[in-house]
């Protein structure tokens, strides 16, 4: 039985059923996701959507600064983006830029509470447990490749701070364990996960199997009939065991790749991870996420030294992020996979929330920067962030809405929110936002109620 | 054929071919897409808006609150004809094409032939809400048999099929009833007991092992009750455990409507948590505050019913409208609570009222408390027969593998022999609530000594009971017989905890004998009575949140039997040892020089430093321990102004080292196998096995340093290989291994009994459908 046999079998067993009734599927432009998630709030004008840059100096009142790194060309004629970031600039004739993603009005800031939101559609708490968007993608997909699975998520550790929020949006929820995440948190250990386990030969392994087969025959009830239970749990087993003797496995192991490839990967656990998902893209991963890594007050979650952690960030970004672009172009990939860049929200130097959804204040500024450490954006905005994307059917060196030039520096024409964002997403793999599953006798829809509306314009060949 | 040719006139412009096609109106074929397609999501399946279902033929027959909807044989005077016509049905969407009315009309006019299709298991089935009195058959026996007898006859299923072995039943009562395997001795004890009823003997004792069975049941209710150590809402205080609550509820099997009554209506903040529910930083969706949070986990767990849908709108499903999912908030919000409709507020306050008012009035001007009150004792009425409905039923599937009504929560659904759910809630009523004597009434039933039944699909239409469906192992029972296979069981939630200084232990765990106070130099002579438990942990702090300098000695720690002799410290090996710095000295102090306390210098004594565990297993007979304690006077010399420590005893259980997976937080291996992140309530977990759980169980890391330890442990006891492998048998399987298993066992491993092949050995039977399915 093959993976897509047992797939099926598994929907016989009783998996949330999809309601056909819904849409007619569109045209699919892409067959792989990669989404580049940026944990803990990307803020836009120090990134793709660069502003008047004010240079540090002491004295300097807060309320002035909007970019605390100057604007620098890219391919693209006109399109700038921010300085740290040379090496995306030379790919962006490859990309369609958002500017324009408003965050969900979630209320007061918790970045776990954001990031549920993006990655399920739905805002928290909900009255059933709420896929990810990858599990959504392997329930109704399935994996491209049966030995590779179908949701990959890269560089998450789950034993940090906000560990719990985490796990409560990076899971298949009432779709079925069978469409979770597949967790790699270390991509350099990553192969560690489909090699037999650690210590164990090869032939110990195959002989571990045989003796287990071998009493599964012998035993009483390893041969009375058929039985769901039964029937999935050995399956399963094979299933796994496949897996770990499969030569996909190699895709999973870093130390394969050629070493002047791994050097200008290697910029840590990110521009590892993007490695790793170029390998498992070219084995056949269907949805893989690669996160630089939600820890609260680290990455991306600058209460304080933005500046100085930004150019950080973006020294961990520029370089894998586009040459993954360059690799699946080279390898024929990048038109069939859509990557995704985004992150939970953006941030400000003075505003939390929205201009017209102020928040509660985390982070004190000071009226006046005396400090290095109080240079850059700490405190979370809402209503503009930059989403990037290539590949899988999206325009090329194309720019995508409007933010205001002064603070606040707000989505000013063409707002994109979640729902939208998903189906657009959904609409280059051929899945309609309408595309829903039964669950407690009701439609539970992949764009929240079925709402989303993919954004024709930033296709190539529109909708 | 003269109907059907006039008809065909009345159609004209029907072609020829589709004429001939039409002649006779297939329910499958022709009606049925036509009704799925506009029609079920309000009135199949279950669902009844305006109490109408098209789930059988009688129920189209018998039609909804106000008309009769069709009348066979009379298609064109059908008020179902009549509604489709004038476009009032469906009230959303197209209307139905003039072709599907009209096929429509032919097959009412033809008299409504389903044609041999199956009608809706739940097809015009609403149950009564007070329980039916229902006389139990003559005879004797468990009634759960003599009621099933009748029901037997008339599905034709044998009667003469015999109970399951008593190494079986053994298995299956201990796992079902306290979770976990039984062991050797007491499967062969049992075995060879010659008694009548030593069936219902193992029951009643099992049941009345306490401790198991509440750390057993825990899951379950941990699950249902969305309780758990870790979580969401933590985070920001938005989250309150019940855990204390419901292990002691559990431990003193409080009456179930007591139990709920303070869950609903809590008197101690110790129980709030499950009304309270999970309060996320920020703003959420109108149907996820908790008041609503609240009416639905109440509807969901206590009574069966689904309220998430009315919690935003009208019901398509059932017909529990917006204001009786906000009359249940109400009781609970503590500002007037507007309705609020998809998102969209109403303007409507809601007024707070139960589901079925005739159970009880809540007085919406009342305080909060008191209108919980009034809400729990309406909701634990003895005239609200779901109540008890609900829960037997859960106990049933518990023990059964398959409810009576499938699934648990869709309390609407109709059970497949009513006669005896309502028994079995009458008889649990009449018992004063009594969880346990429920639990013992089906497992003494013949029927749930029956061969367990593999069923082709998880929730298979038809269901037919002809013994207990097959189950797997949970995550917490599987852990569990890892654990007793492994002589090793994981650190609980609650164990020995330092918080600044202090040191603190679960009260059911054990309890503080000593606190030295902080001590900055000097010793103190300590001398304490023991209580008869297994551990001693000698606990050593720090005591002024610098943890410089804090060099803590145990001078001539000795256990005192009543008979005055002494047992050194020194002779035994203590089970655990930490030291905040550098490791814990025998006989000198933690960096290595003699031992010093004031002006003395002594021989014989620990040296270590806080923050620092030692635990000893007590030893039988001793009734009470001598030490003295002091922070060392080398530390004292090199750093007055640093040294800070303060010194405990702590008289505990084994528990406080060794718990059951119920009492551990979840990691990658429970989570994988399905324990739920118990943000909603989950009443039932799904059982199937998938691919990634394989995965975990096949090179996960967790699972094989449990193998390896569990070897370690069998050997450790010196026994031969050949033995290790019946003991695994044994204890895994309850039963010896057969030859040919142990031929093929010593074939495919070459006859080597090395740590790596017993380890292989045991995880094939762990990975066994024999061992994971009972």
């Amino acid at each position: 039985m093959n993976r897509r046999e047992l797939l099926l079998s598994a929907l016989a067993a009783g998996y949330a059923r999809p309601l056909w009734a819904a849409q007619p599927a569109p045209k699919a432009t892409a067959d792989a996701v990669i989404v580049l998630w940026m944990g803990g709030g990307m803020a836009h004008t120090e990134t793709f959507d660069p502003k008047r840059y004010t240079p540090y100096e002491a004295g300097t009142p807060s309320e002035k600064i909007l970019s605390t790194f100057p604007a620098i060309p890219t391919v693209v004629d006109g399109l700038q983006i921010s300085q740290g970031l040379e090496k995306v600039a030379q790919v962006m004739d490859r990309a369609t830029l958002i500017r324009t993603y408003r965050a969900g009005d979630l209320g007061a800031i918790l970045h776990s509470r954001h990031q549920y939101h993006w990655h399920t559609g739905y805002a928290p708490p909900q009255t059933v447990a709420a896929p990810h968007i990858g599990s959504v993608i392997a329930r109704t997909l399935g994996p491209l490749n049966e030995a590779v699975p179908a949701f990959i998520n890269i560089g998450q550790r789950f034993d940090v701070g906000e560990g719990e929020e985490l796990k409560a949006f990076t899971t298949a929820g009432f779709l079925g364990s069978e469409f979770g995440p597949f967790n790699l948190p270390y991509p350099d250990q990553a192969v560690e996960a489909v090699r037999p386990p650690a210590g164990m030969t090869p032939s110990r392994f195959a002989n571990r199997q045989a003796l287990y087969k071998k009493l599964v025959g012998e035993s009483v009830v390893g041969k009375l009939g058929s039985d769901y239970q039964k029937e999935s749990l050995l399956r399963s087993l094979d299933n796994a065991h496949r897996l770990l003797s499969s030569s996909a496995a190699s895709a999973f192991d870093l130390t394969k790749e050629p070493k002047a490839s791994f050097d200008i990967y290697n910029t840590g656990r990110f521009g590892q991870g993007c490695l790793l998902a170029r390998r498992l893209r070219e084995a056949g991963a269907r949805y893989t996420e690669v996160t630089t890594e939600y820890v609260p007050f680290f990455g991306w979650d600058t209460h304080d030294n933005g500046h100085t952690r930004l150019a950080e960030m973006k020294r961990q970004i520029d370089a894998p992020i586009a040459q993954l672009v360059r690799d699946l172009e080279e390898r024929g990939l990048l038109d069939r996979t859509l990557i995704v860049l985004a992150s939970e929200f953006s941030r400000d130097m003075m505003m939390e929330g929205k201009p017209d959804a102020r928040v509660r204040d985390q982070v004190t500024v000071p009226d006046i920067v005396n400090e290095l450490k109080f240079y850059g954006m700490h405190r979370h905005f809402t209503d503009a962030g930059s989403v990037l994307m290539f590949g899988g059917g999206v325009k090329k060196g194309f720019v995508y809405g409007k933010t205001a030039d002064e603070r606040p520096c707000k989505t000013i024409e063409n707002p994109v929110v979640i729902e939208d964002l998903h189906a657009t997403i959904y609409h280059t793999l051929g899945i309609s936002p309408k595309h829903a599953y039964e669950v407690e006798k009701r439609p539970f829809y992949v764009t929240r109620d079925g709402l989303g509306k993919p954004i024709g314009t930033l296709l190539a060949k529109g909708i | 054929m003269i109907r059907s040719l006039v008809g065909a006139l009345a159609l004209g412009g029907l072609s020829a071919m589709a004429l001939a096609a039409q002649k006779t109106v297939s329910y499958q074929r022709d009606v049925l897409p036509i009704l799925k397609k506009n029609c079920s999501s309000c009135h199949s399946n279950g669902a009844k808006q305006g109490d109408f279902s098209l789930d059988s033929r009688e129920a189209i027959l018998t039609g909804g609150k106000t008309h009769p909807v069709a009348r066979p044989g009379k298609g064109a005077q059908s008020y179902l004809i009549e509604l489709v016509t004038k476009g009032a049905m469906p009230p959303q969407g197209a209307h139905l094409k003039a072709s599907e009315v009209e096929t429509l009309r032919r097959w009412i006019d033809s008299g409504l032939p389903f044609d041999g299709a199956a009608e809706s298991e739940n097809a015009a089935w609403t149950p009564p809400l007070a329980l039916v009195d229902v006389a139990v058959p003559e005879g004797t026996g468990n009634a759960v048999d003599r009621l099933l007898a009748p029901y037997f006859v008339e599905k034709k299923v044998a009667l003469s099929t015999p109970v399951v072995s008593d190494r079986v039943f053994v298995r299956r009562a201990y796992l079902d009833l306290i979770g976990l395997l039984p062991s050797p001795a007491q499967l062969n004890a049992f075995v060879w007991d010659t008694r009548m009823d030593k069936r219902e003997r193992l029951v009643t004792s099992l049941l009345a092992d306490t401790k198991n069975y509440t750390e057993h049941w825990l899951t379950f209710w941990n699950d249902a009750l969305r309780n758990d150590y870790v979580g969401t809402g933590y985070i920001d205080g938005g989250r309150s455990q019940i855990t204390n609550w419901l292990y002691t509820a559990l431990e003193s099997n409080k009456p179930y409507d007591q139990f709920v009554r303070e869950l609903v209506a809590p008197t101690s903040p110790e129980s709030e948590g499950f009304i309270k529910g999970i309060v996320w930083r920020g703003v959420v969706n109108a149907s996820q505050r908790p008041p609503l949070q609240a009416a639905q986990n109440i509807g969901q767990v206590f009574l069966g019913v689904n309220l998430k849908c009315a919690s935003c709108h009208d019901s398509f499903t059932s017909n529990w409208k917006l204001r009786d999912a906000y009359g249940l908030a109400a009781i609970f919000a503590d500002t007037p609570l507007e309705l609020v409709r998809c998102d969209k507020p109403t303007g409507t306050m809601a007024s707070a009222k139960f589901l079925w008012p005739e159970l009880g009035v809540i007085e919406g001007t009342a305080p909060l408390a008191t209108r919980r009150t009034q809400l729990a004792a309406a909701l634990t009425s003895p005239a609200n027969g779901r109540f008890a409905r609900a829960i037997v039923n859960r106990l049933w599937t518990k023990l059964m593998g398959r409810g009576l009504i499938e699934p648990n929560d869709e309390l609407d659904n109709k059970p497949w022999n009513p006669a005896l759910l309502d028994w079995l809630a009458g008889d649990f009523v009449a018992h004063g609530y009594d969880l346990k004597h429920t639990l013992a009434q089906i497992a003494t039933s013949r029927a749930y000594q029956l061969p367990s039944q593999g069923l082709a699909k998880e929730k298979p239409t038809g269901y037919v009971f002809t013994g207990p469906a097959v189950k797997r192992l949970s995550a917490e029972q599987l852990t569990d017989a890892i654990s007793t296979l492994a002589e090793n069981w994981p650190t609980p939630v609650e164990t020995l905890r330092i918080n600044k200084g202090a040191v603190s232990v679960p009260r059911r765990t054990g309890k503080v004998l000593f606190e030295s106070g902080l001590m900055r130099s000097g010793v103190k002579q300590v001398e304490v009575a023991l209580g008869g438990n297994e551990v001693l942990a000698l606990v050593a702090t720090d005591g002024n949140g610098n943890s410089n300098h804090d060099w803590a000695d145990w001078i001539e720690p000795r256990f005192v039997f009543a008979d005055g002799h002494e047992l050194s410290l020194r002779e035994l090996a203590p089970l655990s040892a930490t030291a905040g710095f550098g490791t814990v000295q025998t006989d000198k102090s933690v960096v290595g020089k003699p031992l010093r306390l004031g002006e003395k210098t002594y021989t014989r004594g620990i040296g270590t430093h806080a923050n620092s565990v030692i635990l000893y297993a007590i030893p039988r007979g001793t009734t009470r321990f001598r030490t003295l304690v002091g922070p060392d006077q080398g530390a004292v010399d090199e750093a007055p102004t640093e040294v800070s420590v303060r010194f405990a005893i702590v008289e505990a259980s084994r528990a406080l080292t060794q718990g059951r997976a119920a009492l551990t937080t979840a990691d990658a291996f429970t989570r994988a196998l399905g324990r739920p992140n118990r943000e909603q309530t989950v009443t039932q977990r799904q059982t199937v096995a998938t691919t990634l759980q394989a995965l975990e169980l096949t090179n996960g890391p967790l699972l094989a340093a449990r193998l390896k330890q569990g070897v370690r442990a069998w050997q450790a006891h010196g026994a031969h290989g050949e033995d290790i492998l019946t003991g695994l048998y044994q204890t895994a399987l309850s039963r010896p291994p057969t030859r040919t298993e142990r031929d093929a066992v010593r074939q495919t491993l070459g006859g080597k009994w090395t740590p790596e092949n017993l380890e292989d050995l045991l995880w094939a039977l762990l990975m066994s459908p024999e061992f994971q399915l009972y």
